[in-house]
């Protein structure tokens, strides 16, 4: 219940269309929407090129994801309790 | 692009680049073997430098370890940075930078040149993997790169030796004409604000170390600066950082923005590719082997063809080394008289250090076998996979690797775990990297599933046994860093963040050189600590000779004719010896784990490196056999009995083999490891602690298998 209403709470600050990384299917290309948490992992990240506007596609999902970032193909787990990564699904 | 014209002096040039872009073997191919690794005070990182002379010039090489931006946020990669920028006083300035960059994934890769051309130093770009860059479609055109980006852009196959002349050549045009890179565009607020800060560094400053204090929000560059600099910079880049805030500035991706932005710019004109998509061969391989399910089965399918090729393999080969040095000691032994001499050279260095040295083919496949897996991206997958198993022990994937690499030896398992930059994390994934078999325990493996797991059995069962042996670090290291990070190292798990390189064909001269490294290595350990300590183990079993009445028993041993009286005189020699006293008193300790004073001195024995106990098994049991006796360790174990008595039962059976296994496999009986942890932790109390907690935990288990097997044999 308290995780649901804090994910409410995150949800709320961004458009509707945009859904948490975790969310997204295998195979499914997205636009990153908003990074933010950790300033070091998100600098981080952000060196390695996932940042707003950056396309992905996720190959594997799960706690530990593996995504296709330009033609990197990056790992990152147990990211989310220091890190939100929202993305907006492109066809 | 502006030109400077410097006089020829000896040049230094510092080799910058992303992890898996071909530098390590850019860096061999240049020096050769020419090259040594520079120490620096306070930090583990490892430097190499290395030179060579091309048209009469000296060229000097910096590696420097494999970053994706110059970003410090510790002081391990801040000691880069200082390198890189001349900061360290015990290191001059590079005159220029190398950079190597991935062809295959060009942008990502020019973001740490970006960072790289504001260091006020001329750079030149190599761009790597531009075979594999040109099957995914993508088509460079390098004058253009070159003339946009003002500075030398030259493609390279280190491995193939491909564009070495022309590299070598612009490094050395670079002495008289030196083509200054652009300087990447931010927007005006962020270059007036960094030129303030710049103005406070004065002439210690750079474009790039201005930058760095503006965007790195954490203090932790401005701190270590305002102290080696004595400066006191921190109000001017506050005042400034505010000033870019309330402009509405992210100052945490402002920087990687607008980086990237330049980089597309200078990228679109000069580089085409096919739009992005998953359907590459890597990505289609990666289907399989990152799965949930199909990546563990084939990660275990790995292991055990390791294990088992590992077995088979190298058993013709460790065959003929073993009748090389009986050939070795019937040589000796027809030349040398009856005597110590003969004794110390055949039963003590000859069998001590051979019965070491049988064991190469396996170091040789291991080694082999590993860097196969690395070389071609694997390691990484394992890593991938890894994660979930080691995030449930408070650790993440980042941990796997240092565990993997303690497969083939502990001391580059801890020392491959400064790429973990959680502190808990470091440390407890040193504590138990001693846990996984090393190298050094697969000859104490080999040896007694050979002896007793290997007839009556299936040819499939004594890799199995391996496997299943190995298998007991993979199991107990994660469980010991679950028990670390809930208690003594309690703390929240660093997030796993790393890249996947795309798969290729192993280099054969960087496979070649892991493999001759690690043999060189065992080789050289075999010849001088583990000879050092044969010929210290032979000296207290064969001191002293003469028995408290007065007997000299190797004159005694001479003159008898009945072997059952040589033999013996022989036990009666060995009780009596140093070592026999030391064994016999420590026998009650160990006699619950199913072995004899023998065994327990060859374990104590085995103290400054594990394969050393079979050596001294070699000495313990073999000493004052005749040349016509000659037998493999092997057979001499499986006919062994208690205390050498005839009438006793076989001292080893399968629980009391399983017992020394399982012991050699959780103990830590290795001084170069514990070395390393004190290197690496600063302090004596971690590789003691590792020590007492490893050596507890192999007797209790070795106790639980012995007494356990026990009530099923």
């Amino acid at each position: 219940m308290i995780v649901r209403r804090n994910l409410n709470k995150v949800w709320n600050c961004y458009s509707m269309n945009d859904i948490p990384l975790t969310m997204l299917e295998s195979g499914e290309w997205a636009e990153v929407t908003d990074v933010s948490g950790n300033p070091n992992i998100v600098s981080r990240l952000s060196e390695l090129g996932v940042m707003n506007g950056c396309k992905l596609c996720m190959l594997q999902q799960g706690q530990t994801c593996l995504l296709k970032v330009g033609e990197s193909r990056l790992s990152l787990g147990c990211l989310y309790s220091d890190c939100t990564i929202m993305v907006r699904p492109v066809v | 692009m502006h030109e400077i014209t410097a006089p020829l002096k000896s040049f230094r040039i510092a080799l910058l680049g992303n992890p898996n872009t071909g530098k390590t073997t850019l860096f061999n191919v240049l020096t050769g073997l020419n090259h040594r690794v520079g120490n620096y005070p306070g930090v583990t990182v490892e430097i190499k430098k290395g030179s060579f002379v091309h048209q009469s010039n000296a060229i000097e090489i910096l590696d420097i370890p494999g970053t994706y931006s110059l970003a410090p946020r510790s002081p391990d990669e801040l000691l880069s940075v200082e390198l890189v920028l001349g900061l360290n006083p015990l290191e001059k300035v590079p005159d220029a930078l190398l950079v190597i960059a991935d062809a295959s994934n060009l942008e990502r890769n020019l973001y740490l040149a970006t960072q790289a051309f504001e260091t006020g130093l001329p750079v030149i770009l190599a761009l790597s993997m531009v075979d594999l860059a040109t099957a995914s479609g993508v088509k460079i055109d390098f004058k253009a790169l070159s003339e946009k980006l003002g500075i030398p852009v030259i493609a390279i196959h280190a491995s193939k030796r491909k564009g070495l002349d022309e590299l070598k050549n612009a490094i050395v045009s670079l002495q008289t004409e030196k083509r200054m890179p652009p300087v990447p565009v931010f927007s005006q607020d962020v270059i007036s604000n960094r030129a303030k800060i710049l103005g406070l560094l004065g002439d210690k400053g750079s474009l790039f170390l201005a930058g760095r204090l503006l965007f790195e929000t954490d203090g932790f560059l401005a701190q270590q600066l305002e102290r080696k600099l004595s400066l006191s910079l921190t109000p001017a880049i506050l005042e400034s950082r505010e000033a870019l805030k309330s402009l509405g500035i992210n100052l945490v991706s402002i920087e990687a923005k607008s980086r990237y932005a330049w980089i597309r710019e200078m990228v679109q004109p000069c580089v085409s590719k096919p739009e992005s998509k998953v359907t590459g061969f890597t990505d289609r391989v990666d289907r399989i082997l990152t799965h949930k399910v199909f990546g563990m089965f084939f990660f275990f399918l790995i292991m055990f063809s390791m294990f088992t090729g590992l077995f088979v393999l190298a058993k013709p080969l460790m065959e003929w080394i073993g009748e090389a040095k009986n050939l070795v000691g019937q040589g000796l032994e027809s030349v040398l008289p009856d005597g110590m001499l003969r004794s110390l050279l055949v039963d003590g260095l000859l069998e001590g250090v051979g019965g070491v040295v049988v064991f190469l083919p396996q170091i040789v496949i291991l080694f082999g076998f590993l860097s196969v897996l690395e070389d071609c991206g694997y390691m990484a997958r394992a890593a991938f996979l890894m994660d979930r198993v080691m995030a449930k022990c408070g650790l993440s994937g980042k941990s796997f690797i240092p565990l993997l690499s303690s497969v083939a030896c502990a001391v580059p398992g801890v020392l491959a775990t400064r790429v973990i930059e959680d502190k808990r994390d470091r440390l407890a994934t040193i504590l138990v990297a001693p846990l996984m078999s090393c190298s050094a325990r697969l000859p104490v493996y080999v040896l007694f599933i050979g002896a007793f797991l290997t007839e009556g059995y299936g040819w499939w069962f004594p890799g199995l046994v391996l496997f299943l042996m190995y298998g007991i670090g993979f199991v107990t290291a994660p469980l010991a860093a679950m028990l670390f990070k809930s208690t003594i190292l309690k703390g929240k798990g660093a997030p796993f963040l790393m890249e996947l390189p795309v798969y290729k064909t192993p280099s054969f001269s960087v496979v070649f050189a892991r493999i001759y490294e690690a043999s060189f290595s065992f080789l050289k350990r075999a010849g001088t600590l583990i000879a050092a300590t044969m010929v210290l183990i032979w000296a207290v079993l064969y001191f002293p000779y003469v028995s408290s009445t007065g007997e000299n028993y190797p004159e005694r041993i001479a003159a008898t004719e009945n072997k059952e009286q040589q033999d013996a005189l022989l036990l009666e020699w060995k009780k009596n010896s140093y070592l026999g006293r030391a064994g016999r008193s420590i026998e009650p300790m160990v006699k619950p784990l199913g072995w004899d004073w023998r065994i327990g001195v060859a374990t104590l024995a085995s103290f400054p490196a594990r394969e050393v106990v079979v050596g001294t098994l070699s000495i313990v049991f073999g000493l004052g056999k005749d040349a016509q006796d000659e037998q493999q360790l092997l057979e001499i174990l499986q006919k062994a009995r208690w205390n050498d008595d005839p009438d006793q039962p076989l001292l080893f059976n399968v629980p009391s083999a399983l017992s020394l296994m399982v012991f050699f496999a959780l103990c830590c009986q290795c001084g170069s490891t514990l070395m390393v942890i004190r290197q690496e932790t600063g302090t004596w109390f971690w590789p003691a602690f590792t020590f007492i907690y490893m050596t507890g935990l192999a007797y209790i288990a070795a106790l639980l298998t012995f007494q356990v097997g026990m009530l099923f044999l």
